[in-house]
């Protein structure tokens, strides 16, 4: 059984016309950018870019504090943009916490649920495919409290072994799962579905990291059935300094706060607080309220769109990328199921010297481990060279990479020819 | 010049100083670019009042070209600890004599900051 994604063409849409929708986005319009790095961050069109500029302009309050005009309407708009990301991932608003990016929101799992409800000898099912920031934290956890981290191994297409999986949770004392929704460095897509029914079947309680399957798939926390979800807004055509975390109701009874200060009270005593109730409990401190609205803007933007298009043409990109790279022998592309990105190794070439040398051409790629080190350990890889997607670029942006790539292996690799 | 000149790429296939045995040596120093994951082991071995350098690592072609330009220069010419403390890394982009960017710096000084770091631990 595989993960169907559910597109949500029941809404209006325009016309999906790349060339028009590069025209709202700033960053398009200066020299001649080839940008293929979208999964590490993605462009922000005009429309968020002028949603948050109305916050400074014309609202220009905190939120939740005192009586004013200005607090009135800043509150209201921080809360509709709550409202909006419930509704965009089908869940409820009390259920939508606010963070500063996915790593924040795994972090706060880690240290309002899991350091509290988990104990020593514990166990955290992990796979190999997760980022730095859904292995750190947990790390973090094994040191402090003594629970056992336990990894769900890939093939060299990146499909988790999930008869591995199976016995991990027949093991016992799985507590938790934390799984990416799509590779950061394959863009594979495990089945999270699945993932989810059988840690449920074994009382485990799952986090899915949706940071990169966000852009790609429409994302239904009810048809998953998730405890928790993370997501960043800036991969998502928002802005930075934005993240998401879903944690269902019943899940935050379970939660005590991680951070203290203003706006997660209900009242505070020289002795002792008390803390506030739904999701504010976890958001200390003024929020990052120009960017929740950025965010609103940002799903709004996206929602113009009919994903299942917005996926096509995703697809057909990824597809012409994996045809300019197959012909070349001396390239090795990483994994199979590739969406939204394609990483790949050249024997000899470092990514750095080849991401330098692509940028130099205005061509922008990630070269590195792509902050998946393990998952490059257990390929035998150093690093890697990523190309990724989002629904600005165009095939010309895919053959200007191909043709760069080619230019830089005349200099790297001098002495061989595809 | 460009940065991928003749005599860097000559360097990053053919290195020079690249070991296989640490034990061999003195002390070590295992230096890390967090941003991309290379590394560089600098080991050192006193010999009276001269220092033999040696190392290994994988990592691109301006990280592995400097640490094997330094020890051409210093196979030839070994330093004492005097020449290694003072070095710097106006001396390092003067021997790569190519164009290092901003985002390039960490590549180009992890061998010599290996080296630095690894006659730091000659007392631990």
């Amino acid at each position: 059984m595989s993960f169907n994604p559910l597109f949500s063409d029941t809404l209006p849409t325009v016309p999906l016309n790349i060339h028009i929708i590069r025209q709202e986005f700033p960053f398009f319009q200066k020299d001649n950018r080839i940008y293929l790095d979208s999964a590490a961050t993605c462009q922000t069109p005009k429309y968020v870019l002028n949603a948050m500029r109305n916050y400074y302009t014309e609202m220009g309050g905190n939120v939740h504090r005192g009586i004013n005009s200005q607090i009135e309407v800043s509150s209201n708009a921080y809360e509709e943009s709550r409202n909006k990301v419930a509704l965009f991932l089908n869940a409820n608003s009390e259920e939508i916490v606010f963070t500063k990016n996915s790593t924040e929101s795994l972090n706060l799992i880690a240290n309002a649920w899991a350091r509290k409800n988990l104990k020593r000898g514990d166990k955290i099912v992990l796979s190999i495919l997760e980022h730095h920031s859904n292995i750190v934290p947990w790390q973090i956890l094994k040191k402090e409290i003594g629970i056992e981290l336990v990894w769900i191994d890939c093939d060299e297409y990146g499909n988790l072994n999930i008869d591995d999986y199976k016995n991990y949770l027949k093991s016992g004392n799985v507590k938790l799962v934390s799984i990416t929704g799509q590779s950061n460095v394959l863009g594979c897509k495990p089945n999270i579905k699945l993932i989810t029914a059988l840690a449920h079947s074994a009382g485990a309680k799952i986090i899915i990291d949706a940071s990169q399957l966000i852009v790609h798939n429409k994302i239904d926390v009810k048809e998953i059935g998730c405890d928790f979800l993370a997501f960043s807004g800036h991969k998502l055509y928002g802005p930075t300094g934005i993240g998401v975390l879903f944690a269902t109701s019943e899940m935050q009874k379970e939660m005590t706060p991680w951070m203290g200060g203003g706006g997660m009270i209900l009242e505070v005593t020289k002795e002792d607080f008390t803390k506030a109730e739904g999701p504010s409990v976890f958001e200390a401190g003024t929020p990052p309220i120009a960017q929740a609205i950025g965010l609103k803007a940002a799903i709004e933007w996206l929602e113009k769109y009919s994903r299942k298009e917005v996926a096509a043409h995703e697809e057909k990109l990824i597809e012409h990328a994996k045809n300019i790279l197959s012909k070349d022998k001396r390239i090795n592309i990483l994994g199979k199921n590739q969406s939204g990105c394609i990483s790949f190794t050249i024997d000899g070439v470092h990514p750095h010297d080849l991401s330098d040398i692509l940028s130099e051409k205005g061509i922008a790629v990630r070269a590195g481990h792509q902050c998946a080190k393990p998952l490059h350990d257990h390929l035998n890889i150093g690093s890697s060279t990523r190309i990724s997607i989002a629904l600005y670029n165009t095939e010309d942006d895919i053959n200007a990479f191909g043709k760069g790539l080619e230019d830089a292996l005349k200099i790297l690799l001098p002495t061989t020819s595809s | 010049m460009d940065l991928y000149a003749e005599n860097i790429l000559h360097h990053y296939k053919n290195p020079i100083g690249k070991i296989e045995d640490e034990t061999k040596f003195d002390c070590c120093h295992r230096e890390l670019n967090p941003s991309c994951g290379d590394e560089i082991t600098a080991c050192i071995k006193f010999d009276d009042d001269k220092i033999n350098i040696g190392w290994k690592g994988t990592g691109c072609a301006v990280s592995q070209s400097a640490i094997s330009m330094l020890c051409e220069i210093w196979q030839e010419n070994p330093p004492t600890e005097d020449d290694l403390l003072k070095f710097s890394k106006e001396d390092m982009l003067e021997i790569l004599n190519v164009p290092v960017s901003n985002k390039r710096m960490k590549c180009a000084l992890l061998g010599m900051n290996a080296v630095k770091n690894a006659l730091q631990n000659k007392n631990n």
